[in-house]
Parts: C-alpha cells; sequence; structure tokens
C-alpha cells in the first residue's frame, strides 16, 4: 500500500516534482525555466531544491551552456519512483 | 502522515495542471515561431505553384531546404529546459515522418504494366494528389500529437486536414492558391495565437 511522503507534500515541492516528472525521462530543466515556471524566487525555489537533493529525490549539475553558468536539474529513480508512490497515495485516498 | 480527501484531491488537481503547464511550456518553446514559419512557406510555395507551375519543382526544392535549416534554427533557439526534454526527439519525428510519406508515396506511385493488362494505363499521381497528401502527413501529426499537448494542435489539424480536402475536391482549378490562403494561413494564425496566448 502506498505511502504519503511528507517532503514530497510540501506544496511548492509537490510543484517542483509535478514539473520534473513532466520531462521525458532523465531530462533537464535549468533552474531559471523552472523558477519562471512555477513563478518562484530564486532563494525559494533554492532551498526547495536543496531539501530535494538531500532526500535524493532530485539531482542538481552545474554547468557552462554559451559559456554562461547553468545549473540543471532532474529527477533521480528514486525521486521518480517516490512521487508516484505519493501519487498513488493520493488517490487512494480518495478511493 | 493523515490528509483529508478534499486536501488529496486538490494536491491530485495541482499535480495534473503543473504537469500540463510545464508540457505546453516546452512545447511553446519553439511552435508559435515554427507554425508563423511553415505558414509563411506554405503561401510562398502554392502562390508560386499556382501562377508559376513550371516552377514550382525548384520553387519547392529552395523552399522546404529553407524550412529545415530554418526549423533546426529555431530548435537550436529554444531553452534549455526545451532542448534538454526533448533531445532532438521533435526533429527526428519529423525527419521520419516525411522519410515514411515519401516512401508510402513510392510504393502508391502507380507503376506502367506490360502492355495488355488493365490497370497498365494508369498514370503517375498528379501534383494536386501529391501536395494534398504531403499537407495533410503534417496534420496527421499534429492531431496525433495534440492527444499529449493539448487540443488545439487537435483542432488545428483537423481544420487544415478539412480545408485541403475541401479544396481539392471542390476547387481543383484553384487549390494552390487556396491551400496558400487557408493552410498557410491557418499555420500562421495558430503561431500568433500560441504566442499571445501561451506566454
Amino acid at each position: 500500500m502506498a505511502e504519503l511522503n511528507a517532503t514530497i507534500h510540501q506544496p511548492v515541492r509537490l510543484r517542483i516534482m509535478a514539473a520534473l516528472m513532466a520531462l521525458n525521462g532523465d531530462a533537464q530543466m535549468d533552474f531559471s525555466s523552472l523558477g519562471k515556471l512555477l513563478k518562484l524566487t530564486d532563494g525559494n525555489l533554492g532551498a526547495h531544491l536543496q531539501t530535494l537533493e538531500q532526500a535524493g529525490y532530485i539531482k542538481i549539475e552545474k554547468m557552462f551552456v554559451n559559456r554562461k553558468p547553468c545549473t540543471q536539474i532532474s529527477l533521480t529513480p528514486k525521486g521518480r519512483y517516490e512521487f508516484e508512490e505519493h501519487v498513488a497515495a493520493l488517490k487512494q485516498i480518495l478511493g | 502522515m493523515n490528509i483529508s480527501k478534499e486536501e488529496a484531491r486538490e494536491s491530485l488537481d495541482e499535480i495534473q495542471s503543473v504537469i500540463e503547464k510545464t508540457r505546453k511550456a516546452i512545447a511553446h518553446g519553439a511552435a508559435s515561431s515554427m507554425l508563423i514559419f511553415w505558414g509563411l512557406i506554405w503561401v510562398v510555395g502554392y502562390s508560386g505553384t499556382q501562377f508559376f507551375p513550371q516552377s514550382a519543382g525548384y520553387l519547392w526544392l529552395g523552399l522546404i531546404t529553407v524550412g529545415i535549416l530554418g526549423s533546426w534554427f529555431f530548435g537550436m533557439r529554444q531553452g534549455p529546459a526545451s532542448r534538454s526534454a526533448n533531445h532532438g526527439r521533435i526533429g527526428a519525428f519529423w525527419l521520419i515522418l516525411f522519410a515514411y510519406a515519401f516512401l508510402w508515396l513510392m510504393l502508391l506511385w502507380p507503376q506502367p504494366l506490360p502492355a495488355g493488362m488493365e490497370w497498365g494505363h494508369y498514370q503517375p499521381l498528379n501534383d494536386r494528389q501529391i501536395s494534398a497528401f504531403l499537407t495533410t502527413v503534417p496534420m496527421f501529426a499534429y492531431v496525433v500529437g495534440g492527444m499529449w499537448l493539448g487540443r488545439f494542435f487537435i483542432w488545428l489539424g483537423a481544420l487544415v486536414t478539412v480545408l485541403t480536402l475541401v479544396g481539392y475536391f471542390y476547387l481543383p482549378s484553384l487549390f494552390y492558391v487556396w491551400m496558400a490562403i487557408t493552410g498557410g494561413g491557418s499555420l500562421i494564425v495558430a503561431g500568433l495565437y500560441i504566442r499571445k496566448s501561451w506566454r
């Protein structure tokens, strides 16, 4: 039986995880695109990403794109699994 | 951790909403520019075919080359999110789709058979048939892709397909100029609509 995940259930982190789930496979989304999409400030987004990274749900990679620094975020297999479990638990509550 | 049914429903709705928003944002990355760009190519190509039919082959060869290069350019201009999400799959999809379209065209092309055989008198497909076929191939892709990207693309694909068939069956002498106005025009209007409404 699936269980709710308190880390993921926090509203902002739920939206971050949902946005990353919408990507194909192991695709990444850059920090600024994610912030713009979810209408989050850099500070707020950064703090929640750190929590998700510590839980092992996302992977954060810093790289250079066209000589500009760029932070890329993607879901880990563990993150994908936990999110799917969380969604299953939510559906179970609804019956 | 316990939550109410209402909260669970709200969370699921929020998840669905964010997933749809993300997919639309990715699709939007280059869709509007591509639609306007290909709409202009259709307007020029079909108008040229109507008024200068002898040069149509060279015209379309040039326009398709420009179209492929332009599509590659717009693809490269997409945000890192979109680029990484698709890994060039969209470009590969269109190349594969048209490779198959040309394969089907070759397979369906009537071949003259040895004299005396009844269906040896079939003529090759005419230009209008080929144009209608190659116009509806990308529209088929829009209709199918719309199942994931949103109903907008389903309606656009269906609309241009219907307009193509109307022109093909009822306006044969004006088919190309009809396609320039309605087909090219639909793509341009759709691109402008996406640009305005999805930002």
